[in-house]
C-alpha cells in the first residue's frame, strides 16, 4: 500500500499528537526514576525521538503509553549498563527472581486500629523521600501500578519480567514504602513509637546506610 | 476463602486484577469476617493516600517547547537528510573545512534559532555607528548585564556596522551587525543561563562547541564562552558563515576574548 507524502506526513503529526498527550506521565516517571532534571529530560527526549524513528513497530490499536513506558525504561536500562560498566544492576534481581515467582504467603498482618492511618498525616515530600529510598526494581513496578496506573500485565510488558513477579514486587515495594514512611513518621513526631517499631527504625536506617554505601 | 487465603491476595483483589469469579469469594468473604474488611480497608487507604500525595510533576513548558522542536528537527531531518549542502563554495575551501570541521549530527532545534533569525532579519536601525569593536563593547558596558566581549574577525571578510539593545530568549540582549560586501551577519551577544544549545549539526572546534542550524534560507551558528552565549546569523548558507568564523579562529583568536 502506498501513501502520498502529504497522507504520510499527515499520519506521523496525528502520531507525534497522541505521543505528546503522555509526556507528562513519562516526565514525572523520568524525574522519578532518575532523581535529577536534566538527565530526566535527556531520557524523556531520547524516547521520544526513539518511538518516533521506531513508530512503525507499534500496533495501530494497543496501549500507546505503555509502549512509549516500555521504550523508557528500555532506555534508561541501557543507560545505565554504559555508564556502570561491568556492574550489572539486574544481577542481584535474576537470582531472586526464582524466590519471587511464588508469592511469599506473607505472615498475616494485624487488624490496624483506626489511629494507625498515620500515613494520611504524611507530607507528599515524605512520600517522594519514601519513594525515592526504595531499591530500584520495587520503585519502578510502584511507580507503573500505583502512580500510573498500569495492570499486572501491562508492568510486566514494560519491564519485560513475568506477571508474578510483577506481584511480588509490586506487593513487596509497598510494604517497604510503608515501612519507610512509618520510619520517617516517627522521626518527625507524627506518631511515638512503640518498642518493636523503635527497632524497625534501627534496621531501616541500617539498610538505608548499606544503600548509600553500596 | 478462608482469612488465610483472603490476606494473600488482598492486593491482588485491590488492584482489581481478579476476573469476576475470584472477586466475588472475596466479597463474599470480606462481607462476614470484619478482621479482613478493616485489613482491605487499611490497604485501600494506604494506596490511596500514596497515590494522592505523590508529587506528579507536569512537564515543564520550556522542555515541551524544546522536545516538540527536537521532533521537528527528526522530522526534517528524515525527510530531507541532507540539506547542509556545501556547493557554495569551491571544492578546495569545502575540503579544508570539513578537515577542520568533522560534524555529527545531534538532535533537535533549539527555538532559540527562530528569536536570532528574527532579530536578524527585522530592520532595526543601530544605536552606536561605529567600526571599532572595541567602541561597540565599552557602549554596551552601562547598557547591558553583562561584559559583552565580541569576536574579533578579519576585516577583509567582515566589517563592524554598529550596534544596539535588543533581546533574546527573554533576556537583554547585545545585537551586533555585520557586513560583508551585499551580505549581513548579526551577533547576539546574552548572558549564559545554561541551557541546552542544539543545531542540525554540533562540533567542537578549538575550544568551542558550534552548533549549526539553516532554516529558511538562514544560517545560525551557536557557541558559548565565559559565561556568554553567541548567536551568529547570516543570510547565506551553512559554510558561508562558517568561513567567516574560521576567519576569526584561523588567526589564532578565539571567537570571544
Ligand atoms: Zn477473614
Amino acid at each position: 500500500m502506498f501513501f502520498s507524502k502529504g497522507k504520510k506526513a499527515e499520519r506521523r503529526a496525528v502520531f507525534e499528537e497522541q505521543m505528546l498527550e503522555h509526556l507528562d506521565a513519562l516526565y514525572g516517571t523520568a524525574l522519578r526514576m532518575t532523581a535529577d532534571r536534566a538527565t530526566a529530560e535527556d531520557l524523556v527526549q531520547d524516547t521520544y525521538l526513539r518511538a518516533l524513528r521506531f513508530r512503525h513497530k507499534f500496533e495501530p490499536g494497543t496501549n500507546l503509553r505503555a509502549w512509549m513506558f516500555r521504550m523508557m525504561v528500555n532506555l534508561h536500562i541501557n543507560k545505565c549498563r554504559r555508564e556502570r560498566r561491568g556492574r550489572q544492576i539486574h544481577e542481584g534481581l535474576e537470582r531472586h527472581d526464582m524466590a519471587e515467582r511464588v508469592l511469599p504467603s506473607e505472615k498475616m498482618a494485624p487488624t490496624r486500629r483506626p489511629e494507625e492511618y498515620f500515613f494520611e498525616r504524611m507530607m507528599s515530600d515524605d512520600v517522594a523521600r519514601a519513594l525515592d529510598a526504595l531499591p530500584r526494581d520495587f520503585k519502578m513496578v510502584v511507580l507503573l501500578a500505583d502512580i500510573n496506573g498500569f495492570r499486572y500485565s501491562q508492568i510486566a510488558e514494560i519491564l519485560n519480567i513475568p506477571v508474578g513477579t510483577v506481584m511480588s514486587r509490586l506487593h513487596r515495594g509497598r510494604r517497604l514504602l510503608r515501612e519507610s514512611l512509618h520510619a520517617f513518621a516517627i522521626e518527625e513526631g507524627y506518631i511515638k513509637p512503640t518498642e518493636g517499631e523503635t527497632a524497625d527504625l534501627e534496621a531501616f536506617r541500617r539498610s538505608k546506610q548499606d544503600r548509600e554505601v553500596g | 476463602m478462608d482469612c488465610q487465603e483472603v490476606c494473600r491476595f488482598l492486593q491482588v483483589y485491590l488492584d482489581g486484577e481478579f476476573d469476576e469469579d475470584d472477586r466475588r469469594d472475596v466479597e463474599a468473604h470480606l462481607a462476614t469476617c470484619a478482621a479482613c474488611r478493616a485489613r482491605a480497608e487499611y490497604e485501600r487507604r494506604f494506596r490511596e493516600a500514596i497515590r494522592a500525595r505523590i508529587p506528579k510533576p507536569a512537564a515543564p513548558e520550556a522542555f515541551r517547547a524544546r522536545l516538540v522542536q527536537a521532533m521537528r528537527g527528526h522530522r526534517d531531518r528524515s525527510s530531507f537528510p541532507r540539506r547542509l549542502v556545501w556547493s557554495s563554495v569551491p571544492a578546495a575551501a569545502v575540503l579544508a573545512l570539513v578537515v577542520t570541521f568533522t560534524w555529527t549530527v545531534t538532535s533537535g532545534f533549539s527555538p532559540m534559532v527562530d528569536e536570532a533569525i528574527s532579530r536578524h532579519s527585522t530592520e532595526t536601525p543601530v544605536e552606536v555607528n561605529t567600526a571599532s569593536s572595541d567602541e561597540v563593547e565599552g557602549w554596551f558596558r552601562a547598557k547591558v548585564d553583562f561584559n559583552v566581549a565580541l569576536p574579533r574577525f578579519s576585516s577583509r571578510r567582515l566589517s563592524l556596522v554598529g550596534a544596539r539593545l535588543s533581546h533574546m530568549a527573554e533576556r537583554q540582549a547585545a545585537l551586533v551587525r555585520y557586513r560583508q560586501g551585499l551580505r549581513r551577519y548579526s551577533l547576539l551577544v546574552t548572558a549564559d543561563r545554561g541551557e541546552a544549545m542544539e543545531g542540525q549539526r554540533c562540533q567542537r572546534v578549538e575550544q568551542h562547541e558550534l552548533c549549526l542550524t539553516e532554516r529558511r534560507g538562514y544560517s545560525v551558528v551557536f557557541w558559548r564562552s565565559r559565561g556568554l552565549v553567541y548567536s551568529m546569523v547570516g543570510d547565506t548558507g551553512a559554510s558561508d558563515l562558517l568561513e567567516v568564523l574560521h576567519s576569526a579562529l584561523a588567526r589564532g583568536e578565539p571567537l570571544a576574548p
